[in-house]
């Protein structure tokens, strides 16, 4: 294809990808070392209502001819970097919810550490067992498995919350079992209910995938081993994981950067109590602490945070893929 | 199934009231109600959201395949370093959490007076969606023999009209899969949707994110309700295309 | 025009369950507006002022009112948007007034007042003022008061509690005596608003300021706040081990279902006491004004209003003004005599020809034992929003109380710079 024809087929994907995508993002660093405030002026008023006439000294914003409030707009710098990197506050009050990006990224980092192993376990067990199914059976239970991938994030998240909730099903068995647990109130569980949200949501991903790749076994391989008199297990770990070892590298790479996206269970199960995200962090300091800039330099950190995750994988991915054609 | 548990516990409770749904102890049998389904769609409007939902996610699924067909194409057909390099940077964009582009989404779309519309919001899910739409569109017309094409060139036909005169009938398998997926994002989407709608331009998704911190027993169950009316058509949905999903999932791995 | 009304009574009757039944003819004549969009809390008085707003429905006008518990955050929003505000007005509390109004971004609503005030017999208490100008229009009043199981008191002859202390031992006595009470004690210390509220109440009762006066700077980690932590406290071995999780709505439900005979919570829920259908404890729960913290202190809670307001950038455009109109009457409506009557019991109304129910005299004795209005600075939700983040921790145990205090004043600083209203 001549390089014209090139450029005119792809020319709306990656305007729309820069205006929306590129833009964006060069505007996010560029709002993260800013700040815009109202310029208040201290006032005295006298303020009537419900419980009669009160004079008050409060703050209020200058407004300009036209009674719109004044904004002031300035350069800060690295001030929210410092400020949501927790650096500023060694000096006056350590520990608690100031070390906001590193709690983050603690429990992201926690939670893509946790997940992947079950993901990828689980994925090929379920993949190893269904190989036997019969087939009548596996149109339905492949509909089934897939159902935690393919609905939606914040569904997911409320049935898991319905289900462990005060009062839900599972405090309900376990209080059967003798085990008193408020899944919410304390950190290790309500961390725990959002990793097995993790695993519950990627695993059948992780099934398909392998399940496919299952089919694909060199069946020869595999009559060969058994006449050299290799068992199960040895059959398992000799052909058919290496031929699967692909699959797994690309499992693992969609996982992780989905993972170290994780928001949805954060936001319905816990809504940042004990677990935070950095997807989380960003939007909820844009929201609810109605701080962009803020929010900005938290976004850019998030960017820097999943650069240094992926790029080893990416430049391994990419030499090999030169390597092999 | 364990993985369908949660869901299929949804959908028993969204037809309880709230004393039945989360009593102590708890009920194995309980009346059935509809009330939660009739709070929800005819006292909170619901069906405003799900109109809200099928525009954007129509729409979303359209532009971004049109869009994403020609890219995919090209890319599938060039042999320059260029589209090397678009591959690599789409990848990128693709693992980009979307949370970082929010600060600005919402400060410029505020200021140029257009955050609370869904036009706005097609467009950001469009853009988010391509890169995963180029990449796996190319893997698909990669599979479609390039000789079909050149054959028609050689006729000759140009780029364009080799496209739409040989490509496109035979590119509809790809397609399907491609747009299943730009429609599970769209439609599945809830941190852009509610942070850049208001009110009744909710998707149905942001809507029911009153029912995270309900402190009304009435709210809570109508997002119970909420929830399985969300995942009523994806049900739908799995259970038709089965495999085109299956196939969706797989050939981005066997093809890497 | 009777007839039309008729119709769009019965039409609009089943969407409306207990509206007026004129269907709002204030704004017979007022066409072409399209739609009005209200926004506020889904308490449930707010929602009986939602369905009466909503019944203001005609065609060419669709009311629609969000009820959701972000409406602080999406009001705040949506009123300092560059463009046009997705709301066209607000039902807000006194808190979140303060806040816009500080910032500029309430319209005036002096003229419309003035113009419709017959009509709609708009008293002179509802109307907020500040330098002459009508910036709000307030209808319901709340404060924090004390629940107690009179019946339980009369039993075991103990006097209603004047201070915290005497609270302690009251629950002291009632749990030794009353072995089905596990928890006598029931406070919404939940992580967040709720506690940070206590705190703010309690701080009150025992002297002490939030700011110090005149300015933006921080008073409430000084020897009163650590005082007020420690009277929180003290309530907390009678209380549920969940109590860090409590907000009102459980500590409503757990004097309701009778585990708890004894709390400080919204006057405003005196009525759900003596609901038939959920409440176990009907004609049992009495209140008084909530105690101070030392004896002949102050009551430890203060005077709330919630009122109904308009932004300043609701509407570019020639028809502006039409759309504002009706936005008011549709307000209006819901703050009308007919729904203060309809939703008689569901909160403690402004307006003088409200019957009080049960609780309804608690604004009276809140205000008799020396409750004031919650202070009205803008910066002070930034304040509660910070101590509302730490305090559990310092109630837990798990850091000292003077550290976790300096931890919320040091963060509070820094965030009032941000916002401008302070110098760094």
């Amino acid at each position: 294809m001549k390089l014209r024809s090139f450029l005119g087929f792809s020319a709306p994907s990656v305007a729309l990808m820069l205006l929306l995508l590129a833009l964006p993002l060069a505007m996010t660093a560029w709002l993260s070392v800013r700040n815009c405030a109202f310029d208040m002026e201290l006032a005295t008023v006298v303020q009537t209502g419900p419980f009669g006439p009160a004079k008050v000294t409060t703050q209020r914003a200058k407004v300009d001819a036209s009674g719109q409030p004044l904004q002031v707009c300035s350069f800060v710098g690295a001030a929210y970097y410092r400020k949501v990197l927790g650096l500023e506050d060694r000096a006056d009050a350590p520990g608690g919810d100031q070390n906001e990006f590193f709690g983050a990224l603690r429990f992201t980092l926690l939670y893509v550490a946790a997940t992947t192993p079950f993901v990828l376990a689980g994925g090929l067990l379920l993949a190893l067992a269904m190989n036997r199914v019969t087939q009548r059976l596996k149109g339905l239970f492949i509909a089934a498995s897939l159902l935690p991938f393919i609905i939606t994030p914040v569904v997911g998240a409320l049935s898991i919350k319905w289900l462990f909730r005060d009062n839900g099903l599972v405090p309900h068995l376990l209080s059967g079992l003798g085990i008193e647990l408020y899944w919410m109130a304390q950190a290790w569980s309500a961390q725990l209910l959002v990793v097995l949200y993790g695993v519950w949501h990627t695993l059948p991903f992780a099934f398909i995938v392998f399940y496919a790749g299952l089919q694909g076994v060199p069946q020869d391989s595999l009559e060969s081993a058994t006449l050299d008199g290799a068992n199960a297990w040895q059959k398992l770990r000799y052909v058919t994981l290496p031929h699967l070892a692909p699959l797994v590298v690309f499992v693992t790479l969609i996982h992780v950067m989905d993972a170290y996206r994780v928001f949805e269970p954060v936001v319905v199960l816990t809504q940042g109590a004990f677990t935070t995200s950095v997807q989380y962090l960003t939007y909820h300091v844009l929201l609810q602490e109605d701080n962009p800039y803020k929010a900005s330099a938290a976004a850019v950190l998030t960017v820097v945070g999943i650069a240094v995750l992926l790029i080893p994988l990416l430049r391994k991915t990419w030499r090999e893929q030169r390597r092999g054609g | 199934m364990l993985a369908a548990l949660p869901i299929l516990w949804t959908a028993v409770i969204s037809l309880r009231s709230y004393v039945d749904a989360f009593s102590v102890p708890l009920k194995w049998v309980a009346p059935l109600t509809l009330e939660n389904y009739r709070g929800l769609w005819v006292d909170r409007e619901f069906h405003r959201n799900f109109v809200n939902t099928l525009v954007v996610t129509l729409s979303v699924v359209t532009i971004s395949l049109s869009v994403g067909c020609l890219a995919g194409y090209a890319l599938s057909r060039y042999r320059g370093s260029l589209g090397f390099w678009l591959l690599i940077i789409a990848l990128i964009f693709r693992a980009l959490p979307h949370s970082t582009l929010l600060p600005s989404f919402h400060a410029l779309f505020d200021a140029l007076g257009i955050r609370n519309t869904l036009f706005t919001l097609v467009f950001v899910l469009v853009a988010i969606n391509q890169p995963f739409t180029i990449w796996m569109l190319r893997s698909f017309f990669v599979g479609i023999p390039q000789e079909l094409d050149e054959a028609a060139m050689v006729d000759g036909c140009t780029r364009m009209q080799a496209f739409r005169r040989v490509i496109i009938p035979v590119m509809w398998p790809g397609v399907v899969t491609t747009g299943l997926f730009s429609f599970l994002l769209a439609y599945n989407d809830f941190m852009l949707s509610s942070a850049l709608t208001n009110a009744d331009k909710m998707t149905m998704p942001a809507a029911i994110a009153g029912a995270i911190t309900a402190e009304s027993d009435a709210l809570l169950m109508q997002g119970v309700a909420g929830a399985v009316s969300i995942t009523i058509p994806l049900i739908v949905l799995v259970a038709i295309f089965q495999k085109q999903i299956v196939s969706g999932l797989t050939q981005g791995a066997v093809k890497g | 025009m009777k007839r039309r009304s008729l119709v769009m009574a019965v039409a609009t009757a089943p969407w409306a369950a207990g509206a007026a039944a004129q269907g709002c003819p204030a704004l017979v004549g007022l066409s072409g507006v399209g739609e009005i969009n209200l926004v506020g809390n889904s308490f449930r008085a707010i929602s009986h002022i939602a369905r009466q707003t909503e019944s203001c429905a005609r065609p060419g006008l669709k009311v629609s009112f969000k009820l959701t518990p972000n409406a602080r955050t999406e009001t705040e929003q949506a009123f300092a948007s560059a463009g046009r505000s997705p709301f066209d007005g607000a039902v807000v509390s006194k808190g979140v007034f303060s806040s816009l109004y500080a910032r500029g971004q309430l319209a005036p609503l002096t003229a419309l007042v003035d113009k419709h005030r017959q009509r709609w017999k708009l008293e002179e208490r509802m109307l907020v003022r500040v330098e002459g100008e009508v910036m709000a229009i307030a209808f319901m009043q709340n404060t924090q008061s004390l629940y107690y199981r009179a019946d339980l008191f009369e039993r075991h002859g103990l006097k209603v509690p004047a201070t915290y202390a005497d609270m302690a031992q009251a629950a002291a006595t009632l749990k030794a005596r009353e072995p089905a009470l596990s928890f006598p004690i029931a406070q919404a210390y939940a992580k967040g608003f709720d506690c940070a509220t206590d705190f703010i109440n309690v701080l009150a009762g025992c002297g002490g300021q939030v700011f110090e006066p005149g300015s933006a700077a921080p008073a409430f980690h000084g020897p009163a706040g650590v005082r007020a932590v420690a009277a929180m406290r003290s309530l907390m071995p009678h209380m549920t081990p969940n109590a860090l999780a409590s907000n009102s709505e459980d500590v409503g439900n757990q004097f309701q279902q009778g585990k708890s005979a004894l709390g400080v919570l919204w006057a405003s829920s005196a009525t759900r006491m003596d609901d038939q259908a959920s409440s176990q404890v009907v004609g049992r729960m009495q209140l008084a004004a909530a105690p101070a913290a030392v004896a002949g202190g102050p009551s430890s809670s203060h005077l709330w209003w919630d009122a109904v307001v308009m932004p300043r950038n609701a509407q570019r455009g020639p028809d502006a003004a039409v759309r504002q109109e009706a936005a008011f009457h549709a307000l209006m409506q819901g703050l009308s005599t007919e729904s203060v009557r309809a939703g008689n019991d569901l909160a403690i109304w402004v307006r003088s020809d409200w019957q009080p129910g049960r609780g309804g005299n608690a604004v009276e004795l809140a205000k008799a034992a020396g409750a004031r209005e919650w202070p009205g600075e803008p910066f002070l939700s930034l304040a509660h929003g910070e101590l509302g983040k730490v305090l559990p921790q310092a109630l837990s145990g798990e850091r000292a109380v003077q550290a976790t205090l300096d931890a919320a004043a040091s963060a509070y600083r820094k965030i009032a710079v941000e916002k401008g209203f302070a110098k760094a």
